[in-house]
């Protein structure tokens, strides 16, 4: 009955390396299960290659396409070497999402350590790409054009500090929406069990809540692409800034 | 010129064995190019180096994400603003200062990216 419980990280083999905790724990395994789950999906769907595709071609080459027009869209054709980076993402990041929704199932991002850690890799990606291309102008991307010179020291600082932010949004945004998404199903759910044992007179209301479950499953289906696609489509724009920087 | 060519006959053998005419099989290649070129003015409508600018505003998205987005700028820009200046702080040990002036500086980036949000993506300039 507790919503929060489910959240809850137990290590399955406790192991201690130099001091650190690197137990393999149910994260762990289910981020396994993502990987090799993505992994099976992509081989299968790529090995048939027939001009009919059937389901699990047709899922590969659907999310290949429907990638492929993002970073198109949002970084040009220039963003398409980092291609396979803004994939692994967006596959990873769907499948976590999807899995997690399954019961008895370990939603991983719903872990602000997983979220964190995809979106400072992003954002070091980006600050690497930004100045392996363009050196000392990649600082550009904190002076915006057409400022007067008395205010440029305070926009300066307002810009850097908006461009240390966006690993925090990014990560948040993205945990923020599993975590709520998940305890209120849990919540939901609750509510069923407590109206049932709560006596005849409740057992007419008990559907309902059920009821809503079902309806938020549906909304959270949908939360669980769109937040995969935001965190995708955010990585582009930050990469076009890489890119391109000097907007 | 001469790759084209082979690779036309090859494809009117393999058609002939099949049972089909040369008519038919050039009526094939002029459709396939014609789709493969609306294919390609599909992906790239602003020419090979184009860049259209991503929908990422609010009439795409629903009022309740655009919301949350709001909060979740707002939010993460105080936080990062106040750890910042609790950082400098703790390092210069210079007292309350910093941590103030980072926090008003985080709620100031905060709303400019709010407002960049309201405002709608800027056309990206070549550069």
């Amino acid at each position: 009955m507790d919503p929060i419980h489910q959240f809850a990280v137990e290590p399955f083999v406790p192991v201690h390396l130099f001091g650190l905790d690197v137990s393999f724990t149910n994260a762990s395994l289910f981020m396994i299960l993502v990987v090799a789950l993505v992994s099976i999906v992509m081989l299968i769907g790529t090995s048939q290659r027939s001009i009919v595709p059937g389901r699990l071609q047709s899922a590969a080459e659907m999310s290949y396409e429907f990638v492929a027009s993002t970073v198109r869209m949002t970084a040009g054709t220039e963003g398409m070497k980092f291609f396979p980076l803004i994939f692994s993402i967006f596959m990873f990041v769907l499948a976590c999402n999807l899995l997690g929704l399954l019961p008895f199932s370990f939603s991983i991002t719903s872990q602000i350590v997983i979220t964190f850690a995809l979106a400072i890799g992003v954002i070091l990606v980006v600050i690497a790409v930004g100045v392996s291309r363009h050196g000392l102008h990649f600082l550009k991307l904190f002076v915006p054009s057409g400022v007067t010179i008395w205010l440029l020291p305070f926009i300066v600082v307002i810009e850097v500090i908006s461009f240390l932010i966006r690993p925090v949004t990014l990560s948040v945004r993205l945990f923020a929406n599993m975590l709520a998404g998940h305890i209120t199903l849990k919540v939901m759910a609750g509510f069923v069990a407590a109206l049932l044992g709560a006596g005849v007179a409740t057992w007419i209301v008990a559907p309902l809540p059920f009821l809503a479950n079902v309806v938020l499953l549906g909304f959270e289906l949908f939360v669980a692409v769109l937040q995969a696609y935001i965190f995708t489509i955010l990585s582009c724009v930050y990469l076009n800034d890489a890119i391109h920087p000097g907007h | 010129m001469a790759k084209g060519e082979g690779s036309d006959d090859r494809g009117k053998a393999g058609h002939t064995s099949g049972g089909h005419d040369a008519g038919e099989d050039a009526a094939l290649q002029a459709r396939l190019s014609r789709l493969s070129n609306a294919l390609e003015q599909h992906q790239n409508p602003a020419g090979p180096d184009g860049i259209k600018v991503p929908e990422l505003s609010g009439q795409e998205l629903s009022a309740s994400n655009l919301g949350f987005r709001v909060l979740v700028e707002f939010f993460s820009a105080i936080l990062v603003g106040t750890l910042i200046g609790w950082q400098i702080d703790k390092w210069a040990h210079t007292g309350p200062i910093f941590l103030i002036i980072f926090l008003l500086l985080g709620m100031v980036a905060g709303l400019v990216n709010i407002y960049r949000i309201a405002a709608g993506p800027k056309p990206p300039r070549a550069g």
